[in-house]
């Protein structure tokens, strides 16, 4: 810029100079006085430009002090802005690493040497990211890495195996990091924990799973087959050996070393029953017994949550009530068994009303304190009733009123109900609807 | 239908049901395949049980005698799959389902593909061992069937073309003389054909031999 004024003041020395030559040129008759008169006139201008020269030049000198200590501020800023950033990074929780194309690992801070379990930055600038990206995910992790280098952004969740072979879940996000030309020299990632959050993921998964499991285990058709193949095995074997050995007794052939043989092979079938319908029990016990103190309204919440449930009920067009009391007492429970009661006695409620039809469907479940210090859930429907034959013995295994039931069931929940100590029970079975009660009993303190 | 038929010129004894009948249990669970065993022993028949389907497969003869006694379900191929293989294959073994869980759906398959039975274990034995003798007497029957019916085959093809030309007018009901004329023939020449065909096909009468003719025919069919 200075230099600039410099040359516009030369400009303004020349100029007049050149009109002067020209003019001498141009009126040769003026001759000498031409001459001296455009000198003179130069002189003048010279004069005149002289005092706005000098000025010109010391607004550049002002300038040139000014800009000076502004760049001498910025160049402070700049190094507190730096010292801030570091600061951050250096503070900051997530890991933060900057990474060329190849993976190397070009910088870190501690938090992402922590993740990675290294003491020292040393001890990972210059190593490539891959070592410590699971061999899985490792195709992914190049996939991001091109991504970021061809100007994207890009997020990647992966496993880290850290120096010590701990794995973790990790997030990262990663952005193109640009020199002033403009082209990308180094991936900046910030990456953070997440093994908590998937670890929860998949503890909430394998809950749905155990749950979608027995919800498998009562569904009537399946058990029906699974208990009817089982067990139809040995019992066709017992029947074939006993026939077979009455038909040799009576007609006389065959040894009695082979009949022998044939009623042990029987017994042995029979045993093999036994172990069966022990190993169908066991089957049904091996849910989780871990008692926990819950709120029977979050449990209830829960099972309404089920995709299923709101599913049926939107598909059938029933209308659902959910009144949940708010002074509820905690109760000890197996979480898991009391969703099944729950969504049992749900389940049972919905199906009964698939059949009525010209009436409302209504659904609902009830959460109130029960008689001494219980809680209470009640389950209602509006479908045709209970036979009243069958409401004393509902909750006998093999009792159903379902086509294909085979009468588990209730059977069931009443069993899990009893296990923790509470109640269930038929409290209104009229053609108006059915309403089935369970109690539990309140924690204690 | 039979494949012995596609084939008249091999001898007509080959695929005779050879020995005793014998009972073919398949089911994978060899407590009930055992037992089976056991039971329908009892009335002196012969049994042998396999695993699994694909070993019946593997080790059955068209040619033997018997009954097939077939669990619905089992690993790898089912009952049903072994029926359909088996009637693709032109063995028609009579088959008695067993299942451990009756499904309709499963029954009426098994039935179309045509089963003598289908029923759902445990079974009575009795019930059991009638459906085994019913079984082996309709294998019985249709492998005298077939078996006269691949005898009239082979005795077919080794007519003469000439000697089948007479015998085809002889079927239409032309006497020797129109016969004779149809073919060009003089009518002691016809004479002769036709005593060679009564003789090569062992029809004892023209009855006896339109009726071969004709089975024959329609078994072809």
């Amino acid at each position: 810029m200075d230099s600039r004024h410099l040359r516009d003041s030369w400009a303004i020395v020349a100029v007049p100079m050149a009109i002067a030559g020209a003019w001498a040129l141009a009126v040769p008759a003026a001759g000498i006085y031409g001459l001296a008169l455009g000198t003179s006139v130069l002189a003048v201008w010279t004069l005149l430009r002289s005092g706005g020269l000098s000025r010109r030049l010391r607004e550049a000198e002002e300038a040139m002090r000014r800009e000076t200590s502004e760049c001498r501020e910025m160049e402070r800023t700049l190094a507190d802005q730096k010292q801030r950033l570091k600061m951050v990074i250096e503070s900051e929780p997530e890991c933060v690493k900057l990474q060329a194309a190849d993976g190397t690992i070009l910088d870190m801070n501690p938090a992402g040497l922590a993740i990675i379990e290294a003491k020292r930055r040393e001890d990972i600038v210059g190593k490539s990211a891959y070592g410590y990206v699971a061999p899985e995910w490792r195709a992914k992790y190049a996939e991001m890495t091109e991504r970021v280098f061809r100007g994207e952004t890009a997020t990647l969740e992966f496993r880290l195996i850290a120096r010590s072979g701990t794995e973790r879940w990790m997030k990262t996000h990663a952005v193109p990091l640009r020199d002033r030309d403009g082209s990308i020299w180094a991936l900046l990632g910030f990456t953070r924990n997440v093994t908590d959050r998937r670890r929860a993921e998949e503890n909430e998964r394998q809950h749905r799973s155990s749950v979608a499991h027995l919800q498998r285990t009562l569904s009537m058709g399946e058990m029906a087959t699974t208990i009817a193949h089982e067990l139809n095995q040995p019992l066709t074997a017992i029947v074939n050996y006993s026939r077979g050995a009455i038909r040799r007794l009576r007609s006389g052939q065959g040894t009695v070393e082979q009949v022998i043989d044939s009623l042990e092979a029987a017994s042995s079938e029979a045993e093999r029953a036994a172990q069966i319908i022990r190993n169908i029990r066991n089957f049904l016990r091996k849910q989780p017994t871990r008692q926990e103190r819950r709120n029977l309204n979050k449990v209830v919440q829960g099972v309404f949550a089920y995709t299923y449930i709101q599913g049926e009920l939107r598909r059938q067009a029933i209308r659902s009530n959910v009144a949940l009391a708010e002074d509820l007492p905690p109760v000890e429970i197996v979480p898991i068994q009391i969703e099944q009661v729950i969504l049992n006695l749900a389940r049972n409620a919905i199906d009964a009303m698939a059949g009525t039809a010209g009436r409302e469907k209504e659904f609902a479940v009830v959460t109130r304190r029960g008689d001494g210090n219980s809680v209470e859930v009640a389950v209602s429907d509006t479908g045709p009733g209970l036979p009243p034959s069958e409401v004393g013995d509902v909750f006998d295994p093999f009792v159903t009123t379902k086509r294909d039931g085979l009468g588990m069931g209730l059977a069931i929940t009443r069993s899990i109900v009893d296990a923790h100590g509470g109640r269930i029970w038929i409290e209104r079975s009229s053609d108006l609807g059915t309403t089935f009660v369970f109690s539990l009993p309140a924690a204690a303190g | 239908m039979e494949p012995r038929l596609s084939s008249p010129s091999q001898p007509p004894q080959a695929d005779r049901p050879s020995g005793d009948p014998t009972v073919f249990i398949v089911d994978d669970e060899a407590a009930v395949a055992e037992s089976l065993r056991w039971l329908i022993e009892s009335v002196g028949l012969k049994v042998e049980t396999f695993p699994t389907a694909g070993e019946f497969l593997a080790r059955y003869r068209p040619g033997r005698a018997g009954c097939l006694v077939l669990d619905v379900r089992m690993p790898a191929m089912s009952g049903l799959e072994l029926q359909e293989r088996l009637n693709a294959q032109g063995i028609l073994l009579p088959i008695i389902f067993i299942t451990g869980h009756g499904g309709v759906q499963t029954a009426v398959r098994a039935l179309k593909g045509g089963a003598i039975d289908f029923i759902e274990k445990p079974f009575d034995d009795q019930r059991m061992l009638d459906l085994v003798q019913k079984a082996i007497a309709l294998d019985a029957e249709a492998r005298r069937q077939s078996a006269a019916q691949a005898d009239a085959a082979a005795r077919y093809a080794s007519l003469s073309s000439r000697e089948r030309e007479v015998l085809d007018l002889l079927i239409e009901g032309q006497t020797n003389k129109e016969i004779a004329r149809a073919l060009g023939l003089s009518a002691k020449t016809v004479e002769t054909h036709r005593a060679n065909v009564m003789h090569k096909m062992a029809a004892p009468t023209m009855p006896h031999l339109v009726k071969q003719v004709l089975d024959l025919r329609r078994a072809r069919r």
